[in-house]
């Protein structure tokens, strides 16, 4: 029982990252029916500028936890900014120009971003300062640890994720990119700025990218440039998980991945845990192949 | 006063050249209706109007300002509402947030809550089933709304397609009553439509297109009274 809880609530905590990466695959796949296969690296990006921006505070002398919210700010603006590059770069060129090209290009932005890196921080394993560290703090209900990052970390995604949620179903802009996601020339038809719906989901969608990044960055204190693609995976399968295109579905998606990977860490082994996620999530897309929340509704002509 | 000029309009699908120099215009207040038969013609043209389709050649003049080649955003921001063929609600959106949508280009919230208000008068039904999804309305349901949206942009002129497609001869009354009842708002109407006879009885003129190009317009009434016309289109028996 003890096991299940403590690995339920870590579960939690992986799943809650995986589903703010997830968000920005699905966000979007939503709006321009594309993988955009250098989100993972956008994320992986983040967590570095993340453990720039630290050092370079510490270095001024500054030190202390509440550095974290300046520097997590100052780096989903950043690849906030470099997602809208991406948009104009490697998207909107090719607009017009089928499925497969996109992806193509995507994938090319993802390779010259973690070669960037690499060259930029060096390919080894680079640490987040342990100068800057949340309170050790941790609270114990029955014998389940909760530590201070891992409540900080978990309420920080579900505040992210609820503000997006609520930008997606209550504003005006947020509306806007529902209907473009849905049907592109009717929503043209309503005087929706098509080109500025889509840079706001390349906005959105790498800084909740580089939020994770940097959470990632303090819950494992640990980094590397091929990150983007390890977490990138996981993540756009939690998008297909949860139904690809549904904003909730790629947070549930998320949550469902980081449990089962938790669980059979705990159960069985940590080295079968990808395994046995992967598996368990094959069986989920075999008996709904349009993913937990995605659903379709048919139309009356 | 003329509120919609078009001047030798050309559009092209591909190579294909589907309007070949189309010239008409609009007055203000007026319901304009285009006819023809299918492959004619006419839905391109109202998407050469609403942007969707950016035309080779000529204009399109909206109160003096040309708007052929702006982006489908500017235009309906100029005032020109589209209502396609097919109605294309957003089935996954609620009747409510189909109508908001509608009301994109408009910033001031109490103005959209106004509007609502007057389509939802407009369309009791759709005042019933607001929080419905679009998808789940019927036909008739769905070209009440697809009407109601397009009104919500507060337009100068509404280009309507095929509004009778799919619909009961009753239901398609009911919308050819309303849409009388919107040009008496004061808003411009251009209709394109399959059943010729109910268009022309209510429109003030009458275009008739054939592969491309105008062959014939005048008042509604000289083309209701026109033999050759009655033959062709309105299913009358000589």
């Amino acid at each position: 029982m003890e096991l299940f809880a403590q690995q339920i609530l870590n579960g939690l905590t992986i799943g809650a990252f995986y589903a703010l990466i997830a968000l920005g695959y699905t966000m979007v796949y939503g709006i321009l029916k594309q993988i955009n296969f250098a989100h993972g690296d956008l994320f992986m990006f983040g967590a570095y500028l993340g453990m720039t921006f630290l050092n370079m505070l510490i270095g001024a002398g500054l030190v202390s936890p509440w550095l974290i919210i300046p520097v997590c700010l100052a780096s989903m603006l950043l690849v906030s900014a470099l997602g809208l590059l991406l948009e104009r770069a490697a998207y909107r060129p090719l607009r017009n120009a089928g499925r497969l090209p996109p992806i193509v290009s995507t994938l090319g932005a993802a390779i010259i971003l973690q070669n960037a890196v690499m060259l930029l921080y060096e390919p080894r394993f680079r640490w987040y300062p342990e100068k800057i560290s949340l309170p050790a703090w941790s609270l114990k209900i029955y014998s389940i640890q909760i530590t201070f990052t891992q409540l900080l970390l978990l309420f920080l995604s579900f505040t992210f994720m609820t503000f997006l949620y609520l930008f997606i179903m209550k504003t005006k802009w947020g509306i806007a990119m529902r209907a473009v996601s849905l049907d592109i020339n009717t929503a043209k038809l309503m005087g929706i700025n098509v080109n500025k719906a889509i840079e706001i989901t390349f906005i959105i969608g790498p800084a909740l990218g580089a939020a994770g990044g940097i959470m990632v960055g303090l819950y494992y204190r640990q980094l590397i440039f091929t990150m983007g693609w390890n977490y990138g995976l996981k993540a756009f399968t939690a998008a297909i998980l949860g139904g690809i295109g549904n904003v909730p579905g790629a947070v549930l998606g998320g949550i469902v991945l980081g449990l089962l990977e938790s669980l059979s860490a705990g159960y069985i082994a940590s080295c079968w845990k990808d395994a046995i996620a992967f598996f368990v999530l094959i069986i989920i897309l075999l008996i709904r192949p349009q993913g937990i929340l995605g659903e379709k509704i048919a139309e009356k002509i | 006063m003329k509120l919609l000029e078009v001047e030798n309009l050309e559009t092209c699908y591909g190579n294909l050249k589907v309007l070949k120099g189309i010239t008409f215009s609009i007055e203000k207040g007026q319901i304009a209706a285009l006819l023809g038969a299918n492959g004619a013609g006419k839905s391109t043209t109202l998407k050469t109007i609403s942007g969707l389709l950016k035309p080779l050649n000529g204009s399109i003049m909206l109160e003096n300002e040309d708007i052929a080649r702006l982006e489908t955003h500017k235009i309906i921001g100029l005032g020109i509402t589209h209502v396609p063929e097919g109605r294309f609600i957003f089935s996954t959106l609620s009747v409510d947030e189909n109508l908001e949508i509608g009301a994109h280009i408009i910033n001031d919230k109490k103005r959209v809550l106004e509007i609502k208000e007057e389509v939802y008068n407009m369309f009791p039904r759709l005042r019933e089933r607001y929080k419905q999804l679009g998808g789940t309305l019927s036909g008739g349901e769905q070209q009440m709304l697809a009407i109601g949206r397009g009104l919500m942009a507060n337009p100068k002129i509404l280009l309507l397609d095929e509004p009778s497609l799919g619909l009961s001869p009753k239901l398609f009354m009911m919308i050819m009553d309303k849409i009388v009842e919107i040009r008496d708002k004061g808003v411009t109407i251009l209709i394109v439509e399959q059943n010729a006879k109910a268009a022309l009885k209510i429109s003030d003129k009458g275009f008739i297109m054939e592969t491309g190009r105008i062959v014939k317009s005048g008042t509604a009434n000289e083309l209701l009274n026109d033999p050759v016309i009655q033959q062709a289109y309105l299913g009358k028996k000589t």
